[in-house]
C-alpha cells in the first residue's frame, strides 16, 4: 500500500484551507494511505478545523488518511470546537 | 465533639472554600458559581459565629457578606484591587476564628471594614438572613441544550466559532459535540462553507440572555436554540429523543417491545438517523453525569482522625493474625479450617481495602493552599505566574497527605524564586512574560507520582558545580555528569542563590524537601534543561501503614524488601570473595551495579549457600544490587515502628510479624543505598566479577 506524508501548513485557516484541500486530495490520489503531519501547525481556525475533520470522516474508502504530531495549541483549539477526539496515530 | 469544636472544623473548610473561590474569581470575576459559593461561605460563618459566641466574627463578616451580596445582585464588579482585599479579609477571620484576639485585632477589623464599605457601601447591606429565600441563592442554575448552526459564509464574512464556544464553555460544566449540517461529498466539499452543527451542553447558573450574549454578534445570521433543561429532565434515549421531536412516542413504544438497544434500533429502522441518535446518547451521558453529581450526597458523619488511626492498627494487627491462622492451616491440613481460613482472608483484605478508602484523602484538598502561595509570592516578587493543578481527585493517605504539604511549598517557592525568570528576561528568552509551574499528581505502578515542573531557566549546572566545590561537598576532579550535578542541590545547606531572600536561598530548602520524602518512604528526583525549566517528581506509597514487600532469608532471619522498589532477581554462584566483600560490582547486562552483601552489613553468622540470590532495587533513580541466601515471596507487610534502640540502625525502615510469629525487619532502600554510597570499598571490586 503506498503512503504518503504531508507537512500541514504552519497555519490552517480559512485563507489557505481550499489550497490544502487540493494539495491532499490530489497526494490522495495518486497514494492509497495519506499521513498528515500537524506538528508544525502552530495555528488553526475553525474552517482550518473542519478540513482536518473532513479528511477524517469524508474521505472514501479504500483511500485512508492518518494523522500525527499535533501540537498541545492546537489541540486545545480542536477541543473548543468539539473535535477533541480527532484520531491520532500511536 | 462539642459546637464550638464542629464550628472551628466546619469554619475551616468554609475558608478554604472561599479562598478557592476568589482565586478563580480573581481570573473569572463573573463566574456566578463561585460567587454563590464564596457568599454562602461567609453567610454560613456569620450565622455560625454568632450561634458561639464569637460575636465579632459574626460582626466583620457581615461587612464582607455584604459585599459578596452586592457582587451576587451585580451592583459591584469584582477586580484584583477587591479580590486582594476580600483575600486579606478572609485572612483576617482566619485570625480571629483561631488566633486569640487582641486590642490589634480590633483594629485591623475596623480597617479593612472601612475599605470594604468604600466598596461597598452599607445602604445596599445584605438583606437579614431570614428574609433570604433559599431558591434565590441558586437562582438562574439549570442545564441548557444549545444547538448552533453558524452560517455557511461564516467563515468568509470572517466570523470564527472558536471565540462563541470558549465563551459558552466559560461559564460552566459543559459538553460539546460537532456535526456536519449535510454530510460533505469528497469532490464538491467547499471547506470555506460552514458545514458544521454544534450541540453544547451546558449546566451553568445563567439566565438564557447571558447565553445569548455570547451570540451578540452572529445571532442575526446563525441559527441558534438554546433550550432550557428541567433539573428532572429525564435521561432515557426514548424521552431525550421526543424531547427534541426526533420521533414520536407510540413509534418509540413499538419499537422497545423488542430487547437490543433502542439507539441501534432507531438507527437501523431509519426513522431516526445515526447522527441524532450520537447527539441524544451524548445528551444522556451529560444528564446522567449532572444527575449523579447533584444528587444530594450521602449522609456523613465527622470521627476524629485519632479513631481512624486506632482502626488501621486494628486491621493491621488482623492482617498478623490471619497470616498466622493460615500457617497453622497450611501445617495442619484440617478442611475445615481451610475453608475458615480462606473466608477469613477475603473478609480481612476487603475490611484492610474499605478501612484504606476512609483514610484517602484527594490531594486537590490541598492545591488550594499553593494556589494562594504562587499568586501572594509572585506578587511579592514581582513576577507573572500562573499555577496550572492537575490530578486533584489523585487520593493519597491521609498522614502521607499531611506530611506532603511542606515539601511542596519548598519547592514551589524554589521555583518561584530561582525557576521563573522576571518577565523582560522571559521576554528577551523568546519566551512569554508569564511563567508556568504545573502541579501534577498521577497514580504510577501503585505509587502517587507528584511532579512540579516550570518553564523556567534551568539549573545552572557550571554555578552548582563551582559552588560545591567551594562548599568541599565535591572535589574539581570528580567527574560528574550534568545529572549528578543537578542532584547536588540536595545536599544539606547547599544553596546558589545569589542572594538570602525571605522566599528561599537559606540552603535549607531542597535537603529538608528530600528528608522528609524519604521519610515517607518515597523518592524524589529533579530533571532540569538550563533555559527550559526544571522538573521535580516525587514518587510516594498510598499508604504508610501497610506495604507489599518480598520477603527474603539470610541465614535464618527474615527481611522485607519493599516491592515497589525491586526490578528484577538474580541467582548467582557463591564464590570465595563474596564471603569477605561488604560490598561488590556485579556486570548485569552490560550495566555495573554495586551490590551489597546484607550479610555483611547485618552480620550474620551461618554459612553462606552455594547459590546468591541479587535482588536489583532502584533508589534516587540508581540501580543497586542487595545480596541474600533465598528469596521467600511475596508477602502483604504490616509496618510496626522499631524500638528507639533500633531506630538509627542503618539500613531499617520498620519491622513486621509473619504468620509463624518470627519478627521480619523490614528494609529501608533509600537508606541503604545512601550507605553504600558512602562505602567505597566496591571502588576496589573484583575485575573477574561474572556477568550476569
Amino acid at each position: 500500500m503506498s503512503k504518503k506524508t504531508v507537512v500541514a501548513p504552519k497555519e490552517l485557516t480559512v485563507a489557505n484551507a481550499k489550497q490544502s484541500k487540493e494539495d491532499w486530495l490530489a497526494q490522495l490520489s495518486e497514494h492509497q494511505h495519506l499521513r498528515l503531519d500537524l506538528s508544525e501547525m502552530e495555528e488553526i481556525d475553525t474552517c482550518g478545523a473542519q478540513l482536518l475533520w473532513f479528511f477524517h470522516q469524508c474521505i472514501i474508502a479504500p483511500k485512508t488518511v492518518s494523522f500525527f504530531g499535533l501540537t498541545e495549541h492546537a489541540k486545545r483549539a480542536l477541543a473548543i470546537i468539539g473535535m477533541q477526539d480527532l484520531p491520532l496515530e500511536k | 465533639m462539642d459546637l464550638l469544636n464542629v464550628f472551628l472544623e466546619e469554619a475551616r473548610e468554609h475558608l478554604n472554600a472561599l479562598e478557592e473561590s476568589l482565586l478563580v474569581l480573581e481570573q473569572s470575576p463573573s463566574d456566578a458559581s463561585e460567587i454563590n459559593t464564596a457568599f454562602r461561605a461567609m453567610h454560613t460563618i456569620k450565622g455560625s459565629a454568632g450561634m458561639v459566641g464569637l460575636d465579632h466574627v459574626s460582626y466583620f463578616t457581615h461587612h464582607v457578606e455584604t459585599l459578596f451580596d452586592q457582587v451576587r445582585k451585580g451592583i459591584i464588579r469584582l477586580d484584583h484591587a477587591s479580590i486582594s482585599l476580600l483575600l486579606d479579609a478572609k485572612d483576617h477571620v482566619e485570625s480571629l476564628i483561631f488566633k486569640e484576639s487582641s486590642n490589634e485585632m480590633m483594629a485591623i477589623s475596623e480597617q479593612l471594614i472601612h475599605r470594604l464599605q468604600d466598596i461597598a457601601p452599607t445602604e445596599h447591606a445584605v438583606t437579614p438572613e431570614a428574609e433570604i429565600p433559599p431558591s434565590q441563592l441558586d437562582e438562574g442554575e439549570g442545564y441548557w441544550r444549545i444547538t448552533i448552526a453558524p452560517d455557511e459564509n461564516a467563515f468568509v464574512d470572517g466570523f470564527d466559532c472558536m471565540p462563541v464556544l470558549r465563551e459558552l464553555q466559560s461559564l460552566g460544566d459543559s459538553a460539546l459535540t460537532v456535526g456536519w449540517r449535510e454530510q460533505p461529498q469528497q469532490e464538491s466539499f467547499d471547506p470555506l462553507k460552514c458545514n458544521l452543527v454544534f450541540l453544547l451542553l451546558l449546566s451553568a447558573d445563567v439566565s438564557k440572555d447571558s447565553i445569548h450574549d455570547a451570540f451578540m454578534f452572529v445571532q442575526d445570521d446563525w441559527q441558534i436554540d438554546i433550550d432550557r433543561l428541567s433539573f428532572n429532565e429525564s435521561d432515557k434515549l426514548g424521552d431525550i429523543l421526543q424531547d427534541i421531536g426526533a420521533i414520536d412516542k407510540a413509534k418509540i413504544e413499538a419499537i422497545q417491545n423488542s430487547k437490543p438497544k433502542l439507539g441501534e434500533l432507531l438507527s437501523e429502522s431509519g426513522l431516526v438517523s445515526e447522527k441524532t441518535v450520537d447527539q441524544a446518547l451524548q445528551q444522556q451521558a451529560f444528564i446522567r453525569k449532572e444527575k449523579e453529581k447533584t444528587t444530594p450526597s450521602q449522609p456523613t458523619i465527622k470521627v476524629p482522625s485519632n479513631k481512624l488511626d486506632r482502626l488501621m492498627d486494628l486491621v493491621s494487627e488482623l492482617v498478623i493474625v490471619h497470616s498466622a491462622i493460615s500457617q497453622v492451616s497450611l501445617v495442619n491440613d484440617i478442611e475445615a479450617l481451610d475453608t475458615a481460613s480462606e473466608e477469613l482472608g477475603r473478609l480481612t483484605a476487603e475490611l484492610r481495602d474499605t478501612t484504606f478508602s476512609v483514610r484517602m484523602l484527594p490531594i486537590g484538598s490541598t492545591f488550594g493552599r499553593f494556589r494562594r502561595l504562587v499568586r501572594d509570592l509572585s506578587r511579592e516578587l514581582g513576577k507573572q505566574v500562573q499555577l496550572e493543578t492537575y490530578g486533584a481527585d489523585t487520593e493519597l493517605d491521609k498522614v502521607v497527605l499531611e506530611r506532603l504539604g511542606d515539601p511542596l511549598v519548598h519547592i514551589l517557592r524554589n521555583s518561584l524564586d530561582h525557576g521563573i525568570e522576571m518577565a523582560d528576561v522571559r521576554q528577551a528568552a523568546g519566551k512569554s512574560s508569564q511563567g508556568t509551574i504545573k502541579l501534577e499528581a498521577t497514580y504510577e505502578s501503585g505509587s502517587v507520582k507528584i511532579t512540579v515542573s516550570d518553564d523556567g531557566g534551568g539549573l545552572h549546572a557550571d554555578k552548582i558545580l563551582a559552588k560545591a566545590i567551594e562548599r568541599g561537598v565535591v572535589s574539581a576532579e570528580d567527574n560528574l555528569s550534568v545529572h549528578e550535578i543537578q542532584n547536588l542541590i540536595f545536599e544539606p545547606g547547599f544553596s546558589t542563590a545569589a542572594k538570602v531572600s525571605d522566599v528561599s536561598g537559606r540552603g535549607v530548602g531542597m535537603d529538608v524537601v528530600k528528608t522528609s520524602i524519604e521519610a515517607l518512604q518515597g523518592q524524589v528526583t529533579i530533571d532540569s534543561v538550563q533555559g527550559k525549566g526544571t522538573a521535580i517528581a516525587i514518587t510516594l506509597p498510598m499508604t504508610l501503614a501497610i506495604i507489599e514487600g518480598l520477603l527474603v532469608r539470610i541465614g535464618i532471619e527474615y527481611y522485607v524488601i519493599p516491592l515497589n522498589t525491586v526490578q528484577e532477581c538474580i541467582e548467582e554462584q557463591t564464590t570465595e570473595s563474596m564471603l569477605h566483600q561488604s560490598t561488590r560490582v556485579i556486570n548485569c547486562r552490560g550495566d555495573y551495579i554495586t551490590c551489597i552483601n546484607l550479610r555483611q552489613l547485618f552480620h550474620v553468622k551461618q554459612d553462606m549457600p552455594k547459590l546468591q540470590q541479587t535482588i536489583i532495587c532502584r533508589a534516587q533513580e540508581q540501580q543497586f544490587g542487595l545480596s541474600v541466601d533465598e528469596i521467600v515471596g511475596q508477602r502483604q507487610t504490616v509496618i510496626k515502628n522499631l524500638s528507639p534502640l533500633y531506630r538509627h540502625t542503618t539500613g531499617l525502615l520498620g519491622a513486621t510479624i509473619l504468620g509463624d510469629g518470627n519478627v521480619a525487619l523490614i528494609l529501608d532502600i533509600n537508606d541503604l543505598y545512601d550507605s553504600c554510597q558512602l562505602s567505597d570499598s566496591y571502588e576496589n571490586m573484583p575485575a573477574e566479577t561474572p556477568p550476569c
